[in-house]
């Protein structure tokens, strides 16, 4: 029995031990809950870094439409980003940095409020913000803005209200040039040896992009399958305002681009499209064309700049 | 031509010159030039051009001119990637197309002018008249024996580090000039990542320690700046130089990672000469082994033969 505690006897002592320090931790932590500690969390600054607007790259625009572009940035946080308020963000022709607030919105040139995702992790926030620029904001690459870029800002705003916010480098906006033609030519019934007189036939060109254009105009001979006859392209006459057929205000279609020099100045505006001009179309059938009702062709419309 | 006359004395034929089609939907490219100044003998460039629809429905045939009545030399410089005829598929409202030039060894130094027309060609109709949209590209490129180097940041960071390792400025440049080209230089100031007043370090990286960008080309580069930062959050403030012209700056935040530690030792990846000395003694270790039972072998192969013998 002696041998028996005698062997026993360290590990009683090292049971011991380990008892009094599991005792010492408990009564440290019951010395603990029993102070009491005050502390107040100032509210840090909430910082943008890193923004970048189209990633770096020009922007085009989409014809008569929106172009999605990105404005992306970092919010650090250091109260945490998950305390992040708002995030927004603008798109703006640079000369306009000062300028461009919410009551100075203009799809030519400011875009504000633009929603952003924010994707947080700690105190850092990944920021993505999605601007609709429209197809006429002003071009940066050329035109009367060349010089100046278009920039991306980042605003975050904090649970205190405080906000910080970090610009872009500049972006070229491109000018781009777009048409629409939404009418159709539609010469109808025309006697072999008469023409159109002063009945024109009328296309409604539109300038769908960021600058003004101007359009060539080209044509091939009209051709009928069931007659295999011919109109020759030189039949069809255009002018930018009503005509009398071979009144002499009318310019002869030919096979070769040629410009027709309307009117359609850099957009303004969507929905529809505020720069438009009309181009005024007549025919004459020589005598000898047979008679058939299958008569087609293709008239080209080729915007330039203007 | 007055064919009012001819049609009183000659037998009428009425001939029905139908309903045109409405046109398809918008068309448009973006930009509407190829313009390239500093093209020196020999260079080749390319410029991306966008073909845009803003209602892509259906697949839609495009059709290229190519024109330079002033220079007819130039038309052998100039080619499309995607030929003279291909097709903007529907959903892709806007469509790259790559313009290239290649300049000859013997191109006289000069300004040259061409035009590139793209037409769409719509579905034919039954009859009437078909309404087709283009647009032109405007070709003008000059010749010149006159080095023109240029560049632009096009997007530029700051990497995340590891603890040991160079802080990492990475940027993308296009070289818009005519000869390969580099920053002159990149500079950064480095401070607390929580009391950005607080600046702990200035360093630099010359040309000499930068990689070039070939002409006309778009590369990824990186400035790597050797201080030591032990790990936290840092605030970096970088200039990128063109000779003494600040060309980009950049504000923001990185941070440095811990290195991993082994057996109470800290080793950041970067400690290139840890590896090398590691892969040394391995090496070592393996040529010593290799010996030892080369040895060993040949030993036992001769005791063999003598027993043998």
């Amino acid at each position: 029995m002696a041998e028996k505690l005698k062997k026993s006897f360290p590990w009683l002592i090292i049971l011991l031990c380990g008892f009094l320090i599991i005792l010492g931790f408990y009564s440290q932590e019951i010395k603990a809950d029993s102070a009491a500690t005050t502390l107040s969390v100032g509210n840090v600054v909430p910082i943008v870094s890193g923004v970048a607007l189209n990633a770096g790259g020009s922007i085009s625009p989409t014809e008569n439409t929106i172009v999605d572009v990105d404005i992306t940035g970092k919010v650090v946080d250091d109260n945490g980003c998950s305390g992040l308020k708002a995030t927004t963000a603008l798109a703006y022709r640079s000369d306009l940095s000062a300028s461009c607030v919410p009551s100075t919105s203009n799809d030519n040139n400011c875009y504000t409020g633009v929603a952003c995702a924010t994707s947080c992790s700690g105190t850092v926030a990944d920021v993505t913000c999605a601007a609709d620029i429209w197809f006429h904001a002003d071009s940066t690459d050329s035109g009367g803005w060349s010089g100046y870029t278009w920039l991306g800002t980042i605003l975050a705003t904090d649970s205190a209200d405080t906000t910080h916010q970090a610009d872009s480098s500049g972006v070229e906006m491109i000018g781009s040039l777009c048409l629409d033609v939404a009418a159709s030519i539609a010469y109808g019934t025309v006697a072999a040896g008469g023409d159109t007189g002063t009945t024109n036939q009328q296309t409604l060109i539109s300038d769908t992009c960021n600058t003004a254009i101007d359009v060539l105009v080209s044509g091939v001979d009209m051709t009928s399958a069931a007659s295999s006859g011919t109109v020759a392209v030189e039949y069809q006459h255009y002018y930018t305002a009503a005509f009398t057929f071979d009144g002499g205000d009318g310019s002869t279609l030919t096979g070769s681009p040629t410009a027709a020099e309307i009117a359609c100045a850099k957009p303004t505006s969507h929905g529809p499209t505020d720069s438009s001009d009309d181009l005024f179309w007549g025919i004459g059938i020589i005598v000898g064309t047979p008679t058939a009702t299958d008569y087609g062709g293709v008239d080209t419309f080729t915007a330039t700049n203007d | 031509m007055n064919l009012r006359n001819f049609s009183k004395l000659l037998i009428v034929f009425s001939i029905i010159l139908a309903w045109a089609s409405i046109c398809q939907a918008g068309f448009g490219i973006s930009p509407p030039v190829v313009n390239n100044p500093n093209l020196l003998r020999g260079s080749h460039y390319e410029k991306q051009i966008l073909l845009i629809r803003g209602e892509p429905k259906e697949d839609l045939r495009a059709n290229l001119i190519i024109e330079a009545s002033e220079n007819p030399e130039i038309l052998n410089w100039i080619s499309v990637e995607q030929g003279t005829s291909f097709i903007l598929p529907k959903g892709v409202p806007q469509f790259p197309m790559i313009v290239r030039v290649d300049v000859p060894k013997d191109a006289a130094y000069k300004t040259y002018k061409a035009y590139i027309d793209v037409k769409t060609i719509p579905e034919a109709k039954e009859s009437g008249i078909t309404v087709a949209l283009g647009a032109r590209i405007n070709v003008l490129l000059g010749v010149t024996d006159q080095p023109a180097p240029n560049f632009k940041v096009r997007t530029a960071e700051i990497l995340n580090i590891k603890e040991g390792c160079p802080v990492k400025y990475l940027m993308k440049i296009e070289n818009t000039g005519n000869v390969k080209t580099r920053p002159t230089k990149v500079e950064i100031k480095i401070f607390n990542g929580y009391q950005i007043e607080k600046l702990l370090e200035t360093s630099e990286v010359t040309a000499e320690n930068l990689t070039f960008v070939n002409a006309f080309k778009t590369k990824e580069i990186a400035a790597k700046f050797a201080v030591d930062l032990k790990p936290g959050r840092y605030w970096g403030e970088i200039k990128v130089f063109k000779d003494n012209e600040v060309v980009r700056e950049d504000k923001t935040f990185f941070s440095v990672l811990p290195a991993t530690e082994i057996l109470g030792f800290t080793i950041s990846p970067c400690d290139y000469w840890i590896f090398a000395i590691v892969g040394l003694v391995v090496l070592a270790g393996a040529g010593c082994g290799t010996r030892i039972i080369y040895k060993s072998r040949k030993k036992k192969r001769r005791k063999k033969e003598k027993r043998k013998s």
